[in-house]
């Protein structure tokens, strides 16, 4: 199924305007800037690099391979391999994985039951189960909150950044508002120049975009007529910051020609490669939270040919990027989570239409969460012989987001400013949400 | 590497190449599959051309239609043209539309381009004798960007149909048989009116004008409308009524889950006079309009998301017809004289008498309108209890309907707000079933019951619930509810329509009464493909009433001698079983209907109940339903599939042997395939970087290792002891590509696969090691 992602998120020019609001401190507290944040928290991570697995990966062809389910559940894919962790095994199109397996964690027991698109992403992203009037912030939207502009954040960066395509299934910043959506990049950081929306043109140089600048100063009447104008002031300063971000630090900071040949090779020269790339170099450079929107993974007809082409993908930039996140010394303080909506149906759709496919899942799946404190070379819960049900320790959503904002220092069970006033958690309790596994303990 | 074909042909080529693995990813034995039928039904007393879209249709040799005074055969075997034909041929096409509209282009490329040598495929015959018309519609056909690739109904049959003057009017079942196998059913109409296809009434303003009464076919592609000039005269009442979600009411990769139609009727000034997207809760739509001057309008059909492709299939009847829109009462009690009243557009109030048997099932229907050449069909209950007509004013607690328990209420929500109240007296313990049939019986009424006792407090709730023996009501709106009495004394129920609307239209009935513990049993699939010797799989499912938790066990019905089922036991609280039936060795191909009952022990009352034969569809991805068919057969299919032959996909190569291949269980077979070492016509692609993959899952058998030939290569087939069994035939199917050098291009950029195409399909056998 191919569904075209409508973008929703930040549009450029409000991008630009908020994070130049937020670097030059005029933007207008409003009532949810104003309401008192949650006490601050020991934290042993700085950032989270989020790899969307935007359609729903296949936990049993990752993962959480079941080879001796057979081959109404395997297919073609009946191998495993050995992980550099005895005892853990995963699919066999993920060998570079397999050898960074210290780093990482699987939970195998993820479940919220839901097989839309829609309110399984949502659930996922927000740990919180639609309904009502209230749509609820991202964990993306939540970091940006509380560990962006209103924290302290002065970077042109913004603080919440998607690599390349909006999510697009539902408004990440939720009640939050338009101040903590996601700045989306666009482009391709694997094209020869990423054009990042706003930041950087593709065909249009430093020097043209400098010599551009000296033509609208000199047709900029405005300016010259009012010189002491306060608005004019204010419009200028903008103009300042917008330019810096462009032509300064900020702008370098999306060009990847600066970064060694052999290491883009080893990401792999694809775009995810190149955004997991991209993700390490934001994270370097302060940014709290960075989603890769990796797509591609609906795969209901055509299943094992698209995952013999994008595993292999998968396997190579995620690897790197724990290699690179570690080698750079900001694995400790970065946290990677790995995760779709849900999983894929384990039992293979043979017939046609769909001539060997896998279907929505969200009754088991699985996630992955590296470094910023959690334990590698752990599998948490477990589940049944064919991946169909939990055997063992159900994770839901809102455990996997609360323990991720329990390692940012960011309280989970606080309230979450609104702008109605309402006492509303940042993340629900096991009998809020429905069900709970309760936090993930055993990866701390 | 050395890669002579610009970007846009590896583009095309992937596109193309992922076609065809798609038209081949499949595994073991090739039961064919049907997607569509076009045109989707024909008149009496004519002779006409079908188009059947599926899967796996190689070698169709028959076809059943069920029912009386419908004979088809399959005329033609259209396959998917492969990557490299469709490279050849919109080359050529290309070549045939400049030749003809510009000389200067003409000679131009008849010096760049020598004219390539088409593939012998029905669609690419006496080219040169095309119009424009007819090539560019091939073209659009053939290459329109839109069109995603679609396995499931990439191959064709042609078929010719005859339908008998005296057929049966209706709807009947449609089935393609391959040496493989019977497909599944698609719905196929038996018509009165006079059948018009898109070809005749294209052509925009200059297209033919329609005269009513006609019933016009058409398809629906990526992003199309088709408009259809008809002509009416002053005083018309006209009746559009297209079908398309009743034609194929599931499909499972689109969202919505069918082709939903949308119709505007404009007028000859360009005026839209009259839009309808669907009828009541029907998807379907109607449109009903008085003609106020003579004249030719314009009808549009579309999909509500511009949406398209070869199964998005309509028919329209336009003409005066008689199409019912209300009818009271909704039934009748069994053995008496029911009669109802129905009305509705081109249909004064007339009288009908209704069929009660009491030996006939609990949902049945009549056909109006018969004489007109387009019927509409109506739905009506039978019920055992005794019956009573809702009496106003009921519309409050004060001033309820009593009635007696059980009982029938024939009633109807009359306006926006009506709620209609009954009182009836009860037990303490005492368990009773509210229940409303409406939405089931054609009634637009979204009911929602409450029950109250005497002091007003709530005792039970129920706006829908779900009836999985209506697997083509996608929101099934009736309520119903089982409570057990909770004191002596008096209840009120309550009858409103959830969405606050009403009107004549707005009729129910309601049933109150006892609990009857009951079942009912759906079997799936619809048809049984035993293919030598070896047993079909099926699934009962067994739908529980009114709290019947008890086992029921399932066996053959006047079946032949040597048929036999496995399993057949449902045990106690469980919702399905899986069976295998089993035919006895050595019995000729044939096409047999077969029965299938459940009996199950319910108080002291041995209860006996047919399994239904039903599809079990997909809609959108994600619901399933359980849609009854007509008929349950079964298909005995040879021992052997039937070698085909594929056209190599990559000029010279070939299989060095056309025989089966025997592999060993747990073991290995070699396969040489004559490949020279620069592939011809693929602009230099050298042996050396091709690789070879399987395209399909035969169960069990891998591609376990590719090696250097002689001439060629040698394919080392295995079988895997664990998965194979011994006996296991089909074929393998092996993809070639190669991995051109790409820059950028999205998620899936850098080093991509480009499919070359399929070899010739090996045909193996699994045999003792």
């Amino acid at each position: 199924m191919n569904e075209k992602q409508t973008e929703q998120a930040m549009p450029r020019r409000q991008a630009l305007k908020c994070m130049l609001s937020g670097a030059a401190g005029m933007a207008l507290a409003d009532r949810v800037a104003a309401q008192t944040p949650p006490a601050p928290r020991p934290a042993t991570a700085k950032a989270v690099i989020q790899i969307w697995m935007w359609g729903g990966p296949p936990h049993t062809d990752t993962f959480d391979p079941k080879p001796d389910a057979g081959y109404d559940y395997c297919g073609p894919f009946r191998q495993v391999i050995d992980t550099n962790v005895p005892g853990i095994q995963i699919g066999q199109y993920l060998p570079r994985l397999a050898q960074q397996a210290d780093k990482y964690s699987i939970i195998r027991s993820m479940t919220h039951g839901v097989n839309g698109h829609e309110t399984a992403a949502y659930i996922v992203q927000t740990g919180h189960r639609p309904g009502g009037r209230l749509v609820y912030p991202s964990l993306g939207a939540i970091v940006s909150k509380f560990r962006g502009y209103d924290a302290g954040y002065t970077s042109l960066v913004p603080p919440y950044i998607v690599l390349t395509r909006a999510q697009g299934r539902f408004d990440e910043a939720g009640f939050l508002g338009s101040r903590y959506k996601p700045f989306v990049t666009g482009g391709d950081p694997n094209a020869r120049r990423f054009a990042v929306e706003g930041v950087v043109s593709g065909n249009i140089s430093d020097e043209r975009q400098i010599s551009r600048r000296g033509l609208l100063n000199s047709l900029d009447s405005l300016k010259q007529a009012m010189p002491e104008d306060p608005v004019a002031k204010t419009l200028d300063t903008c103009e300042e910051k917008a330019y810096e971000m462009i032509l300064g630090d900020a702008g370098k900071l999306f060009d990847l020609s600066t970064e060694d040949n052999a290491l883009r090779q080893r990401y792999g020269r694809n775009t995810f490669g190149q955004s997991c790339l991209m993700a390490r170099r934001l994270v370097e450079a302060g940014v709290p939270f960075v989603t890769i929107n990796y797509g591609g993974w609906d795969t209901h007809k055509q299943h094992f040919e698209t995952m013999r082409r994008t595993l292999p993908q998968l396997d190579g930039g995620m690897a790197t990027l724990l290699e690179d996140l570690e080698s750079h010394g900001l694995l400790d303080s970065t946290i990677v989570w790995w995760s779709g909506e849900f999983g894929r149906s384990p039992k293979v759709a043979w017939s046609a239409p769909w001539n060997g496919g896998r279907h929505h899942f969200g009754q088991c799946f699985s996630a992955v969460l590296a470094g910023g404190g959690f334990k590698g070379g752990r599998v948490v819960g477990a589940s049944d012989a064919t991946g169909e049900h939990v055997a063992e320790r159900p994770v839901y959503p809102p455990d996997v987001l609360g323990s991720i904002c329990e390692r940012l220092g960011i309280d989970p069970d606080a309230s979450l400013p609104n702008a109605r006033g309402l006492d509303l958690k940042i993340m629900p309790s096991g009998e809020e949400f429905g069900e709970g596994g309760g936090r993930l303990k055993e990866l701390v | 590497m050395a890669v002579a074909a610009p970007r846009s042909a590896f583009r095309r080529l992937a596109l193309l190449g992922s076609l065809l693995v798609l038209a081949s990813g499949r595994r073991g034995i090739a039961v064919p599959q049907i997607g569509y039928a076009y045109p989707a039904g024909g008149a009496r007393g004519t002779t006409f051309t079908v188009e059947v879209g599926g899967q796996s249709l190689r070698g169709a040799d028959g076809v059943r239609v069920s029912g009386k005074g419908v004979r088809a055969s399959v005329t033609e075997y259209v396959r998917a043209l492969d990557n490299e034909e469709l490279r050849d041929t919109e080359r050529f096409l290309r070549n045939l539309v400049a030749r003809r509209w510009c000389a200067r282009v003409m000679d131009e490329e008849a010096k760049s381009a020598a004219r390539p040598t088409l593939p012998d495929h029905p669609w690419l015959r006496d080219l040169d004798d095309m119009s424009p018309n007819e090539t560019n519609q091939l073209r659009t056909r053939l290459f329109d960007p839109r069109k995603q690739p679609n396995a499931q109904i990439a191959e064709q049959v042609v078929l010719e149909v005859t339908i008998d003057p005296d057929a049966p009017l209706g709807d009947r079942e449609l089935r393609v048989l391959t040496h493989d196998g019977l497909s599944n059913p698609l719905c196929f109409q038996v018509g009165a009116l006079p059948e018009i296809c898109e070809n005749d009434f294209a052509g925009g303003p200059a297209g033919r004008v329609v005269e009513p009464p006609a019933l016009l076919n058409g398809q629906i592609m990526p992003g199309e409308s088709d408009r259809i000039r008809l002509r009416a005269k002053k005083g018309q009442n006209l009746v559009i009524r297209l079908q398309a979600r009743r034609l194929i009411p599931y499909l499972a990769d689109a969202v919505p889950g069918w082709f939903q139609a949308v119709m505007s009727l404009r007028d000859s000034k360009g005026d839209e006079v009259a839009w309808n997207d669907d009828y009541r809760f029907d998807p379907d739509p109607a449109i009903f309009y008085k003609v106020p001057a003579d004249g030719v309008f314009e009808l549009e059909i579309r999909d509500a998301i511009y949406r398209g492709r070869d199964d998005f299939v309509y028919r329209i009847a336009f003409g005066e017809f008689a199409f019912p829109a209300e009818v009271f009462p909704l039934g009748a009690q069994a053995g008496t004289m029911g009669q109802i009243t129905v009305q509705g557009w081109n249909l004064p109030p007339r009288t009908l008498e209704l069929d009660t048997d009491p030996s006939g099932p609990p949902f049945r229907q009549m056909l109006v309108g018969m004489g007109r050449g387009f019927c509409s069909e109506i739905r009506y209950a039978v019920d055992a209890w005794p019956e009573v007509v809702e009496s106003e004013p009921n519309n409050t607690s004060s001033k309820p309907q009593r009635i007696a328990f059980p009982k029938t209420v024939n009633g109807r929500i009359e306006c926006p707000g009506d709620v209609d109240v009954f009182r009836f007296d009860g037990r303490a313990g005492q368990t009773i079933v509210a229940e409303t049939l409406a939405r089931r019986l054609n009634s637009p009424l979204d009911s929602a019951l409450r029950l109250v006792d005497e002091k007003g407090v709530e005792v039970a709730l129920n706006d829908d619930y779900k009836d999985p023996e209506m697997g083509l009501i996608t929101h099934q709106a009736d309520s119903r509810m089982q409570v057990d009495l909770p004191h002596d004394g008096t209840y009120l129920l309550h009858l409103s329509d959830t969405q606050r609307q009403g009107g004549s239209a707005y009729a129910y009935r309601l049933r109150l009464r006892p609990a009857q513990p009951d079942f009912a049993l759906r079997l799936v699939p619809s048809v049984l493909n035993v293919s030598g010797g070896r047993p079909a799989q099926l699934t009962v499912h067994v739908l529980r009433k009114d709290g019947f938790q008890g086992a029921v066990s399932l066996a053959l019905v006047d079946a032949p001698d040597g048929f036999t089922l496995s399993n057949t036991e449902i045990p106690t609280d469980q919702e399905k079983v899986e069976l295998k039936l089993t035919v006895p060795q050595g019995i000729p191909r044939q096409v047999l209907p077969l029965r299938v009952e459940g009996q199950a022990m319910i108080g002291d009352r041995q209860v006996r109940r047919p399994a239904v034969p039903a599809e079990d569809m997909m809609q959108a991805f994600l619901w399933r339903f359980l849609v009854p068919q007509q008929e349950l057969l079964v298909a005995v299919t040879g021992s052997r599939p039937v070698p085909t032959v594929w056209r190599p996909l990559v000029s010279g190569i070939g299989l060095a042997s056309t025989t089966s291949v025997r592999i060993p269980l747990g073991g290995t077979a070699q396969v040489r395939v004559r490949v020279p070492p620069v592939l011809p016509g693929s602009g230099g692609i050298k042996l050396a970087s091709v690789r070879f993959r399987l395209a399909n899952q035969p169960r069990g058998v891998t591609l376990h290792r590719t090696s250097k030939g002689s001439d060629g290569v040698v394919f080392t087939l295995k079988a895997d002891r664990n998965i194979a069994s011994q006996g296991d035939a089909a074929n393998v199917i092996i993809e070639a590509s190669t991995e051109p050098e790409t820059e950028g291009g999205g998620m899936g950029g850098g080093r991509s696969r480009v499919s070359l195409g399929v070899l010739s399909a090996i045909s193996f056998e699994v045999v003792q090691q």
